[in-house]
């Protein structure tokens, strides 16, 4: 069985009358890249603060690496890497100064934090750029600096709060290509997001949460597999009457139907051949559609499902 | 380590404005100094010597006495050239005056109609007028002494003898002057502000920066602990203020040769080493608010903070032109209590005099320094909440 890197029982914090973390639990194992999902003030950032004892809490308890987490647990915080959500590097400092910095305040060894420092900067690909100033970089390789100075003392546990905020498609996937990479190499990590693609590109295990509680947890098929939806029929059609949704209404398996600005969307639970009954109907009736497709759930499905609205904001 | 050789990266990338400013008060101290440089210690001085030509058409005792007399006071030289000449000589500054002594001067000098010394030069130079001054005060001498009674020989003697005694000028030294002050006053009165501007400026910035709310979360993450990069960051600030008031001490001592180890200045580089000390705690409050607003309007803050101190606390106008209101507010900052100190450091007052004022600057310290803890409380408080 494999050890338990992170454990949060009951966790509770308040900002005056505002619950932020609500009887909150999570368990995290070794070697796992576990999702945090939750839309924009869900308790994402507080519950990684709390963790990293960077936030006080009213009740709970987190421990880390099986020993219980403290503000002077140095011991435990120098197994740990950060990635904040904001780029928090010095302006001041150029590339390789800024890794160096950060990876110095966990390894003494010169030599050691010289050929980690290289390591890091390698890792993010950034070599040429070690003489640059965090100005003179671009969004994307700045996210990467930033990866750079969380990952460069190679921590067991790394967390990574929103790196891909603002970040262009190229340098997102350089980014996931690299966090799995880390994961392969042994360190366990936790990603939060409130895109659902990267994780469930990335993660093995999600935990959704809102408004400080836990939604759902489990693995991507688990959480599928909590909804009523199994499969969304998309239809193109330009013109269709109310008889005729109705009538689609009534398929085998159909248990909701949307028609907005000439797309159907056909929601089905259980099933195999649901596209062929649908298309079958169109066919039938002598219903022009210009295309026809059909839909996995995502986890923004199991997100809209189980609380009733979007993962994402609207943007 | 770590955060302390970060802390010299940082200051690193202020060190041209760190530059510009000690330049500023470098041009500052010399102009003060320039004020005072003439040598405190003299007391005689000697007359300036003018180049003169000399006819003597009498060639008598009298006649050689006078240019014995102009030779030891002036250039002489003998030439003759046309008055035309002369005058283009003279104009052009190659000879201050022509002076020719005319026929029978020696015989006829008592009389009423004695002929007299006829003497050219430029009447809009002063020199010219200070030549004939002195040619006009040996001849009356020596006719003074003959209306006496004394024969010409004695009288010329007499007068040649006066005229070689030195002559003794007390200068006004400006430190006895109730309404001047010294040059060790002057210098020392306007570092204050080199120091407030110097340190703020490049020091401030990077204590916003390692408290910045993203850096100092980062770090508190890692296994260093808070109380060590305090340390660290304390250290450095420390270094930097030490560097800069020495640097400061050597630029004034430069121009303070005499007043050197004395006790004055000993007094005066203590007083400047507790608004040192008094300015970084100073620092301390200001890095306690939240960074990133600060960070932004540093510039404009500093350089208002920096003359507002030193305007209100008599730095840039002496303290007597301030008006009483305006006394009255500065009596609240660390530049008015150095300036009084300094004034009484002028005044002559030993060490139980001045302490007073240290004991001022030093309680203006201790308030930033328990009110910027208070200001990160409360900072911390409504983090949490």
């Amino acid at each position: 069985m494999a050890n338990t890197v992170v454990e949060i029982n009951n966790l509770v914090k308040r900002y005056k009358e505002l619950i932020a973390l609500d009887n909150f639990s999570l368990k995290i194992n070794e070697g796992e890249i576990f999702g945090l999902l939750g839309p924009n003030g869900s308790g994402k950032t507080t519950t990684i603060n709390c963790l990293l004892s960077l936030l006080s809490y009213d009740k709970g308890e987190i421990k880390l690496f099986d020993e219980k987490m403290h503000p002077s647990r140095r011991d435990l915080k120098s197994r740990i890497g950060v990635v904040p959500q904001n780029v928090a590097v010095f302006d001041e400092l150029t590339v390789y100064e800024n890794v160096e910095y950060f990876c110095g305040l966990y390894i003494k060894d010169k030599k050691l934090k010289k050929k980690y420092v290289e390591e890091a900067i390698e890792f993010v690909d950034i070599a040429d750029f070690k003489k640059f100033y965090p100005k003179k970089l671009s969004g994307g390789l700045l996210r990467r600096l930033n990866i750079a100075c969380g990952i460069a003392h190679k921590p067991e546990l790394i967390i990574f709060d929103e790196p891909t905020v603002a970040v262009d498609p190229q340098s997102r996937n350089r980014i996931l290509e690299g966090i799995a990479e880390l994961n392969k190499n042994g360190a366990t990590i936790i990603y939060t997001s409130h895109y659902m693609e990267e994780v469930e590109q990335l993660c093995n295990r999600v935990l959704i949460m809102d408004k400080g509680k836990k939604v759902a947890e489990g693995t991507k098929d688990e959480l599928k597999g909590m909804i009523k939806n199994t499969e969304s029929i998309v239809v193109n059609v330009r013109r269709l009457s109310e008889d005729a949704i109705n009538d689609i209404k009534e398929l085998h398996h159909v248990y909701d139907v949307k028609n907005t600005n000439g797309t159907l969307t056909v929601k089905c639970s259980g099933g195999k051949h649901n596209i062929t009954h649908v298309s079958e109907y169109f066919e039938k009736n002598g219903i022009d559609y210009d295309r026809i497709y059909s839909e996995l759930p995502t986890l923004n499905d199991v997100f809209l499902e189980i609380t009733g609205k979007e993962l994402r904001d609207k943007e | 380590m770590q955060v302390f050789k970060a802390f010299f990266k940082l200051i690193r990338q202020y060190k041209i404005g760190l530059f510009l400013y000690f330049g500023l008060c470098a041009m500052m101290t010399i102009l003060v100094a320039t004020q005072y440089n003439y040598d405190e210690d003299e007391s005689t001085f000697t007359n300036e010597s003018f180049s003169l030509i000399v006819k003597d058409n009498d060639n008598s005792k009298l006649s050689k006495a006078v240019v014995d007399y102009l030779k030891t006071q002036h250039n002489v030289e003998f030439h003759d050239y046309t008055e035309d000449a002369l005058k283009d000589l003279i104009y052009s500054e190659f000879y201050t005056a022509y002076i020719e002594i005319p026929e029978g001067f020696m015989n006829k000098h008592l009389d009423e109609d004695a002929p007299t010394i006829n003497i050219l030069y430029d009447t809009g130079r002063a020199s010219g007028s200070f030549v004939e001054l002195q040619l006009n005060s040996f001849i009356q001498g020596i006719q003074r002494y003959e209306n006496a009674r004394f024969d010409i020989d004695t009288a010329i003697s007499n007068i040649k003898e006066a005229v070689e005694t030195e002559n003794f000028v007390e200068l006004n030294n400006k430190s006895n002057d109730s309404n001047s002050n010294s040059k060790l006053y002057s210098l020392f009165l306007f570092v204050p502000y080199g120091i407030m501007s110097m340190v703020l400026w490049c020091v401030l910035p990077v204590v916003l920066r390692f408290n910045s709310k993203d850096i100092k979360s980062r770090t508190a993450v890692s296994s260093i602990s808070s109380n060590k990069k305090t340390f660290a960051m304390f250290m450095g600030s420390t270094l930097v203020g030490i560097m800069v008031y020495v640097a400061m001490l050597i630029l004034s001592g430069c121009f303070l040769k005499d007043f050197l180890f004395t006790e004055k200045w000993w007094l005066a580089a203590l007083n400047l080493f507790v608004f040192s000390l008094v300015n970084g705690a100073f620092l301390m409050f200001l890095a306690s608010f939240p960074s990133e607003s600060l960070l932004k309007s540093k510039d404009v803050l500093v350089n208002i903070i920096t003359i507002a101190f030193s305007f209100l606390g008599g730095i840039f106008v002496p303290l007597e032109l301030l008006g009483d209101d305006v006394r009255a507010v500065g009596r609240f900052l660390p530049t008015y209590w150095y300036a009084v100190g300094l004034q009484k450091i002028e005044a002559g007052s030993t060490l139980s005099d001045v302490s007073s004022c240290f004991g001022m600057q030093a309680v203006f310290g201790v308030f930033c320094l328990a009110a910027g803890l208070a200001i990160s409380r409360v900072c911390l408080y409504l983090k949490e909440n």
